[in-house]
């Protein structure tokens, strides 16, 4: 992408942004609206009595649980991650486009899979003596971020000289260690 | 309603129950949110159902809009919800990217704010679905990467990568 492709880019996008004008044809929808907020109500008054607030059970299980699942974790992760370094700096590419940079790119996130290798070692172990709730969260939020690290993998395959892309994975690293991390400091 | 109503005033009837001061509401806002809808679905006949959904959402949900942000806000958040919900369930996917699309291949040369506008919109109808929502949520609306994975159950570095193809296909569209 180059940057006269890029300034008109944003030129375009400053576009999008800029407030709407007014449509009259919108004033149709009114009616409908209007009838579904009728609906279920039983006389032809201006005041609606709207439906009261209620929080769903589930949602209050899910909160509860998942707050459940927080702390155990913190607990046990603060075990085993105590003694840990401390996590690699990631190299900041001043000149994207510099060999050199790449390579301090690569460099950061080899350092950033290695520690993060260590870490679910660890987990792995720790795993075991989680509440069933607790593992399954902690399943869930890694697959999340191992979906991204997967799907820039296979982007850099594709665009290996693109240095925004091994910048982003440096970044997933990064943020996965500090979930971790921030799980570990909780307890 | 009628004479000049404070949108504040008409918000604070309307979680009082009053229907004619959230149609002040609705008014004042529809075209936004209408926009919204259009360009995160591609499709207007869609976008004017789920104007109705997020104002009917919006109406069930007034008690918790606390004043903590500006009304604009709370609703844009709550009509972001309402459309990822329905592109999620692809309920109405039917026909969509038709209009704009077709009228993409007459504009070419941009000179003014308005060309500029319809030409990326018309390309935004040709971008993937993820990779459209993350660019407009993003670069149009103002979203943080951590506030579009939250919104969307993506993880922000697939946000990130998202919003970068999303440049790339836009720019090749827009060279055509």
């Amino acid at each position: 992408m180059t940057r006269t492709n890029r300034a008109r880019l944003d030129r375009y996008t400053a576009e999008l942004r800029r407030p709407v004008d007014g449509d009259p044809a919108l004033d149709e929808l009114w009616p409908a609206i209007r009838s579904r907020l009728d609906r279920g109500t039983a006389g032809e008054t201006s005041v609606i009595p709207r439906p009261a607030r209620r929080t769903p059970a589930v949602t209050v299980t899910a909160i509860v649980a998942a707050m459940a699942a927080a702390i155990v974790l913190a607990f046990t992760l603060a075990g085993v991650m105590n003694d840990r370094s401390p996590a690699p700096m990631v190299a900041v590419a001043t000149n994207a486009d510099s060999a050199a940079a790449l390579r301090a790119i690569d460099d950061s996130v080899r350092a950033y899979e290695e520690e993060t290798r260590i870490l679910l070692d660890r987990l792995e172990l720790a795993r075991a003596v989680l509440p069933p709730q607790a593992a399954h969260a902690v399943d869930h939020d890694l697959a999340v971020v191992d979906s991204a690290i997967a799907e820039l993998n296979a982007a850099i395959e594709r665009h290996p000289s693109d240095p925004s892309l091994r910048r982003l994975l440096a970044a997933s690293y990064r943020q996965k260690l500090d979930v971790l991390q921030r799980i570990a400091n909780a307890g | 309603m009628s004479g000049v109503v404070r949108l504040d005033d008409a918000v604070r009837r309307a979680q009082r129950g009053d229907a004619a001061a959230f149609e002040h509401v609705y008014k004042t806002h529809a075209p936004a949110i209408h926009q919204l809808c259009r360009r995160m679905c591609g499709d207007d006949r869609i976008a004017r159902e789920l104007v109705q959904d997020v104002f009917v959402r919006a109406w069930e949900r007034l008690s918790s809009f606390r004043g903590e942000s500006a009304f604009g806000t709370w609703l844009h958040r709550l009509a972001v919800n309402v459309v990822l919900g329905q592109l999620r369930s692809g309920t109405r996917h039917a026909g969509r990217l038709s209009a704009i699309t077709e009228t993409s291949s007459a504009i070419r040369s941009p000179e003014s704010g308005a060309d500029a506008r319809i030409d990326l919109e018309a390309a935004l109808t040709r971008l993937p679905e993820r990779a459209r929502t993350v660019y407009l949520l993003h670069d149009v609306y103002g979203y943080s990467h951590d506030e579009i994975a939250s919104a969307t159950g993506m993880a922000a570095a697939t946000s990130r990568v998202q919003l970068w193809r999303a440049h790339r296909a836009l720019m090749r569209l827009l060279d055509r």
